[in-house]
């Protein structure tokens, strides 16, 4: 709580480039939040979770594109679009699990990236710029402090949502299916169905992430749906703590914290992130956020 | 007479080459606790696993509470009243003792798309939980760790589980696998009390708990059922005596290791 306030109050200082890159973290949070739901509470590992990121960011930029800039048209579209295409995808993948379950749903996220690719209108591999969604008149998007607090809003009802979904019945069966398939199924739980329901709520969530990254950059590119984006959320979620929803935030802050200084480097700052990663995982099953407690465990 | 409770009529399940169920008839009635004995390999765990839906059969069909539930997937069978518990020990780890009872309670409270209200102040699930935990005698235990329980707890969280789902029927996968002489005598008054509330397909080695509980024994031998009737009748059968008692009469409660 101590630090989401501290980065409630990062436009206080008066840089637009660090209320910038703290929208950047919100908004990754929320994503990796939402593959938190899938990979922690539901146990479905899913190497495709960009897929509903990016579509939500290109349903954004899309719609602008055609001239529609309103984001109460641009929100209910891009989840939408979303939660339409994991009821496809999660609907086929789920069929199997594990390992399956993982490559199955890498290969939907990377032909949607090749589509992406291949939409000539929609600027193929060169993306396709997008401008900020308007929200009423009196208030200004394109400030950064007023889109910060608008992705903040944003980030705390998703969070507020995932929180108590955790902990509804809802919640309580898919953690269940989680631990014991086979024994959610015998007491009663049709666990097909439930995983499904669960897989359409992240990709919806991810989408209006993807919304609101489009938002950001004003720009949206086949990138976002490809499995190295699908990999980036899963080391975000691995960093922060699986099966801790708030954890992802400091996952994503980390990463995105990781990137800006060791980018400037050198190209291949993925050569530090992997140790850091690989510390993380031997030396704290909880990520980041289970340091974190156990430190305030212990004062 | 009336319809039994559960109603298995020719019922056979062969991998491949292998016959593990061979047209098997079985009746299990209300209120009665009907154990299933045999030698290892005879096909008790086939059938229950049929019985409970997560094997299809080769032919033959399952009636139960007057319904064909042969087609039926497992989630439905619990919905109509058919509960299970297993041999190896299958329960929720990651979840309090009270919270695995009511998972399953929950099951038969409605649906469970409900995304927002907590769960655990749903009045209706915790009575049903709460109810299932003492009578087993967890009650005291609610709030500890499944998967840190010891492995007695483990066996009377598993009947717990099975008894929140208010079945009419329970198939009972060898509870007392693993078990001390002290800890089967507590099951085994535990099930007696039980017969009141529902019927129980009990599959079991240990001969002593078989004969003190079962008002009906059926015997399979090689995927086949070669003798039912009551515990008398059983003992003083020549086939049973045979196949089956008669290689381990002289130890009465073979344990496992």
């Amino acid at each position: 709580m101590f630090v989401l306030l501290l980065v409630a109050a990062t436009p206080a200082l008066g840089q637009p480039y660090l209320t910038r890159f703290a929208t950047g973290v919100l908004i990754f949070g929320l994503v990796a939040m939402s593959l938190d739901l899938l990979v922690g509470y539901g146990g479905m590992v899913s190497f495709g979770h960009a897929a509903f990121f990016g579509l939500g960011a290109y349903a954004t930029a899309v719609l602008g594109f055609h001239g529609i800039h309103s984001a109460f048209v641009a929100i209910p579209v891009a989840i939408g679009i979303a939660a339409l295409a994991a009821f496809v995808i999660g609907g086929i993948s789920l069929r199997t699990s594990g390992v399956y379950f993982i490559m199955i749903t890498l290969a939907f996220a990377q032909m949607l990236f090749y589509i992406a690719h291949a939409l000539a209108i929609y600027g193929g591999d060169d993306g396709l710029k997008s401008a900020r969604n308007s929200l009423v008149a009196i208030i200004d998007l394109n400030q950064p402090t007023t889109f910060f607090f608008a992705v903040l809003l944003v980030f705390l009802a998703a969070f507020l949502f995932s929180f108590r979904l955790t902990k509804s019945r809802f919640g309580r069966v898919l953690q269940g299916i989680r631990d014991n398939p086979q024994r959610a199924e015998s007491i009663g739980y049709n666990t097909y169905r439930y995983q499904l329901v669960g897989f359409i709520i992240a990709g919806a969530l991810a989408g209006l992430g993807g919304m609101l990254h489009a938002n950001l950059n004003e720009y949206v590119s086949p990138d976002l749906l490809n499995w190295e984006q699908s990999g980036d959320l899963l080391i975000m979620l691995i960093l922060g703590g699986v099966g801790t929803l708030i954890g992802p935030v400091f996952g994503a802050a980390a990463y995105l914290f990781l990137q800006e200084i060791l980018s400037m480097y050198t190209r291949h700052w993925m050569l530090v992130l992997g140790p850091i990663l690989l510390l993380v995982v031997l030396f704290s099953s909880g990520g980041i956020y289970g340091l974190l407690g156990a430190k305030s465990r212990d004062e | 007479m009336s319809e039994p409770l559960l109603h298995v009529r020719n019922l056979s399940k062969r991998f491949g080459g292998l016959v593990a169920n061979d047209n098997i008839d079985l009746a299990v009635n209300l209120a009665e606790i009907h154990a299933l004995i045999g030698p290892n390999g005879a096909g008790k765990t086939t059938l229950i696993a049929q019985i409970a839906g997560e094997l299809s059969p080769t032919a033959g069909r399952i009636w139960f509470d007057g319904r064909d539930i042969t087609a039926f997937k497992p989630y439905q069978r619990a919905a109509v009243g058919l509960s299970r518990s297993f041999q190896v020990t299958s329960i929720f780890p990651s979840f309090s003792a009270f919270e695995n009872v009511a998972l399953a309670a929950q099951a038969r409270c409605g649906h469970s798309f409900r995304f927002w209200a907590p769960a655990h102040n749903a009045q209706e699930i915790n009575e049903l939980a709460g109810k299932a935990l003492r009578q087993v005698g967890l009650d005291e235990k609610g709030t500890a760790t499944a998967g840190d329980m010891s492995h007695g707890d483990h066996r009377l969280l598993e009947i717990a589980m099975a008894l929140a789902g208010q079945p009419k029927l329970i198939l009972m996968d060898e509870p007392t696998a693993g078990m001390g002489s002290t800890e089967t005598q507590h099951l085994v008054a535990l099930l007696a009390r039980l017969r009141a509330s529902c019927a129980i397909l009990l599959v079991e080695h240990d001969m002593d708990v078989v004969f003190s509980l079962a008002d009906r024994i059926t015997v399979l031998d090689n995927g086949r059922s070669i003798a039912s009737g009551t515990p008398h009748a059983i003992r003083s059968d020549e086939r049973v005596r045979g196949a089956y008692l008669g290689r381990e009469h002289a130890k009465l409660s073979p344990r496992y290791a």
